[in-house]
């Protein structure tokens, strides 16, 4: 007994350093977190100061966060604005809960999804471990689980691997320690009201090509209808906008033919902000560290392009 | 029935508790049922675990086994020689029917006689291979030794005993019966120290080389005209099946022994086998042990002239056994050949490393064919590894593409690394004259490699590679 004693000691201490390299210590966690406590604290300073006043909310992957001023949009609508984009790995649940957690009756949500999370693949229900790495790291460990919007419980092989390092990370995070190289993006990195914007730029890009006509998934239209769902139990105004994606210029007129598909298909669920390009750029000078990630240039481009949209949207939700 | 699934234990901790529960009743209200309640439990849990897989899984076990027994019926009737061997026929055919259908079909019917008769894809019932042979083991050992037939609880208990009847060891009668007929299906807790570093090895092997080394390997993009990418792609899967099938059977002995029953140790650090005959002395014993006493000695053994036409044909049904396709009985014949020629050549004691590294080298390149299912593919690559002038600087400088990228690249090596300090630690008990592994079973080794599992195991699950012979 004292050998089966010793082995519960070791793995309960090997899940507990699992959990610090997971989530403590990792990188990316501590980045996004600083992320969001700067975005809760815009927040909490609009609503002490404009408690009435309603605010515009920014959700989506990384493209969201890379790509939406809210600068931009506060000059254009006359209302306060936050982006609360997340990489997308965060899981389309956990990246629409934490959203909606933070808004009050009468906001607005934009839903700023990469279309790939509705269109090509059943995604799981589950919250992601970085969701719940970043919910526990803002001592809010239950609330993805517990949540409505933050998708079903893990089951146990589910938990019993969700904060367990794996040889990949270990690796990685270990030579970037070593390396001295740590995340990729920096606290210089974030900016005005939650947008983040980087100065890395590849030096190859790797545009999308044609898409063939696509459709939204089972699984995507039952989170779309889900999303409109719990914003109305809110009283919250939602909206999606399409991400702007790097397309090689061959592709360009019909991947927006097939975006523009798309968006009508997801115009049945909520209103749909206009989009001049409808998804798809073949310049590749305003994008930064990736085909989804625009850089200065890029996000005023895009936020100058959504600011009339949701401009629109809210003369027509008022 | 996959021992490193947590769907697995949950299932056997429920079977286990019910099964004491309804023990200790019985024993109070009628002592005399507490054996048989016993044995019945035990039967009860592995037919549960068997139908959690599937119910085909179920079937065809239950086919196997019961016709297994009616050979055993039919060996104690006092019948006429003629009658009897043509009911054991018959009674054979049927058992082996299943394996033949799920496996061999296909391959015999379309590849080999060109028939053009398929029909609907299944997957093999997992354990068939194994449980077919055992029990036929068993009835044959009954006839020869002319041993009385056991209950057909404790048959069924041999048949069934669940941690070894999907993917071995392939236990006889004389090792598993006794143990089994004694068995109450109880927890034995003198047996936890022992125990436990089987299973913890037997999970580290499994969790942090097999399932790493088969993630980061089906990423790998080989060029069929570089040898070094294909000895890298041989190497890692030579790797992979031994882990994972030595894990298994680890996991299984030390499952055994918590429930009192001393399973056959499958895997005696084979890697480190001078020549092919040591080698198959030390590698899936059990199913070399079976091949010898049930095809190769009644064939004459060594006794006879054509003792080399034996081996073949054993080698070849080993690697049928393995799987329905041209590459395994390639591989098999391949191994034959190696096991043959230990027979006309002895090297010297001083050749011992030159030879363990030779004999590594044979068995890791010949899991080409085990694993390559394109056949053109399979020759372009066996080609360019038996040809010298395709070992040229260039293509070595071009090795490193094999992998998808940086991540993969450090990941397979860090893999390839605990593959390699295990194996030394299995030096190291070889060199000592330990028991096997046993560097590894220590206490402190025990502990190391619980840690190391929770941190380096993948994420998702694998089956067993075995799983699919």
């Amino acid at each position: 007994m004292k050998l089966l004693c010793k082995i519960i000691a070791v793995v309960i201490f090997a899940y507990a350093s699992g959990f610090l390299l997971t989530v403590t210590f990792n990188p990316e966690v501590q980045f996004w977190t600083k992320a969001i406590q700067q975005r809760d604290q815009v927040i909490q300073k609009i609503h002490s100061e404009h408690p009435d006043e309603p605010i515009i909310y920014f959700t989506g992957g990384s493209s969201c966060a890379f790509s939406v001023d809210p600068k931009i949009i506060e000059s254009e609508t006359s209302l306060h604005s936050v982006n609360l984009g997340l990489p997308v790995a965060s899981g389309r649940e956990y990246i629409l809960h934490q959203a909606l957690r933070r808004c009050k009756s009468g906001d607005f949500l934009v839903l700023a999804l990469e279309p790939d999370v509705l269109c090509y693949t059943e995604s799981s229900h589950l919250p992601s471990r970085l969701g719940y790495a970043l919910d526990a790291n803002n001592s809010n460990p239950f609330s993805a689980i517990l949540s409505s919007s933050g998708g079903t419980l893990k089951n146990t092989s589910g938990w019993l691997s969700t904060f367990r390092p794996g040889s990949r990370y270990i690796m990685t995070l270990t030579g970037r320690a070593l390396s001295g190289k740590g995340y990729r993006y920096k606290n210089r990195d974030l900016r005005y009201n939650g947008r983040i914007e980087t100065s890395i730029k590849l030096k190859q890009y790797e545009p999308s090509g044609a898409k063939t006509l696509i459709d939204l998934t089972t699984d995507g239209r039952a989170f779309l209808e889900k999303a409109a769902s719990l914003a109305a139990k809110k009283n919250v105004r939602i909206a999606y906008s399409l991400p702007w994606r790097l397309t090689s210029t061959d592709a360009l007129e019909q991947t927006r033919l097939a975006n523009q598909k798309i968006l009508f298909k997801i115009s049945a669920f909520m209103p749909v902000l206009h989009d001049p390009v409808n998804g798809a750029v073949d310049e590749e000078s305003i994008y930064s560290d990736s085909e989804w990630h625009l850089d200065a240039v890029g996000s005023r481009m895009r936020s100058e392009a959504i600011a009339s949209g949701t401009v629109e949207w809210l003369q027509a939700a008022r | 029935m996959n021992f490193a699934s947590i769907e697995f234990w949950q299932t056997l901790v429920a079977c286990f508790l019910i099964s004491r529960v309804l023990i200790y009743f019985a024993g109070r209200i009628r002592p005399q049922a507490y054996e048989t309640t016993a044995k019945l439990s035990l039967i009860g849990t592995a037919l549960t675990l068997l139908a959690v897989e599937s119910w085909l899984t179920l079937v065809a076990f239950l086919w196997v086994v019961c016709l297994g027994w009616f050979s055993l019926i039919v060996i104690h009737q006092k019948w006429r020689s003629s009658s009897k061997q043509l009911a054991i026929i018959i009674l054979l055919i049927g058992q082996i029917a299943p394996l033949f259908y799920f496996k061999y079909w296909d391959f015999f019917f379309n590849e080999v006689l060109k028939l053009n008769v398929h029909i609907p894809s299944v997957l093999i019932p997992m354990g068939l291979s194994f449980y077919t042979f055992q029990t036929i083991g068993f009835w044959v050992d009954s006839l020869r030794e002319k041993a009385p037939r056991p209950s057909f609880i404790d048959y069924l208990n041999f048949a069934s005993f669940f941690p070894q009847i999907v993917a071995g060891p392939i236990e006889r009668r004389d090792d598993l019966l006794p143990q089994i007929s004694n068995t109450r299906f109880r927890f034995y807790r003198e047996n936890l120290e022992p125990a436990l570093p089987w299973i913890v090895l037997g999970l580290a092997y499994k969790l942090i080389v097999a399932d790493n080394i088969a993630i980061e390997s089906a990423n790998f993009t080989v060029n069929p005209n570089n040898p070094w990418q294909v000895w890298i792609e041989c190497l890692t899967f030579g790797m992979r099946i031994y882990f994972d099938f030595a894990g298994y059977s680890f996991i299984a002995i030390g499952l055994g022994l918590l429930f009192g029953v001393k399973l056959t140790l499958n895997f005696r650090t084979p890697y480190l086998s001078s020549n092919l005959r040591e080698f198959w002395r030390n590698w899936h014993i059990t199913l070399g042990s079976w091949l010898r006493d049930y095809i190769y000695l009644p064939l004459g053994g060594r006794k006879v002239r054509w003792w080399a036409i034996n081996l073949l044909f054993v080698f070849f049904v080993s690697g049928i056994w393995h799987g329905a396709g041209w590459g395994f009985l390639v591989w098999g014949i391949l191994h034959g050949l190696g096991v043959a020629a230990c027979g006309f050549i002895k090297l010297p004691r001083y050749f011992r490393i030159p030879s363990i590294i030779i004999t590594f080298l044979f068995c890791n390149a010949v899991w080409l064919f085990f694993f390559e299912r394109n056949t053109a593919i399979m020759w372009q690559k066996a080609t360019s590894l038996i040809n010298p002038a395709a070992y040229q600087l260039s293509a070595l400088k071009q090795c490193t593409a094999i992998f998808s990228g940086a991540g993969n690249q450090i990941s397979s090596l860090l893999i390839i690394f605990f593959a390699i300090a295990a194996l030394t630690m299995e030096a190291l008990g070889l060199a000592r004259n330990k028991e096997p592994y046993h560097y590894l079973r220590t206490q402190v080794s025990c502990l190391i490699l619980v840690a190391l599992t929770v941190w380096f195991a993948p994420m998702q699950e694998a089956p067993f590679i075995y799983f699919n012979f």
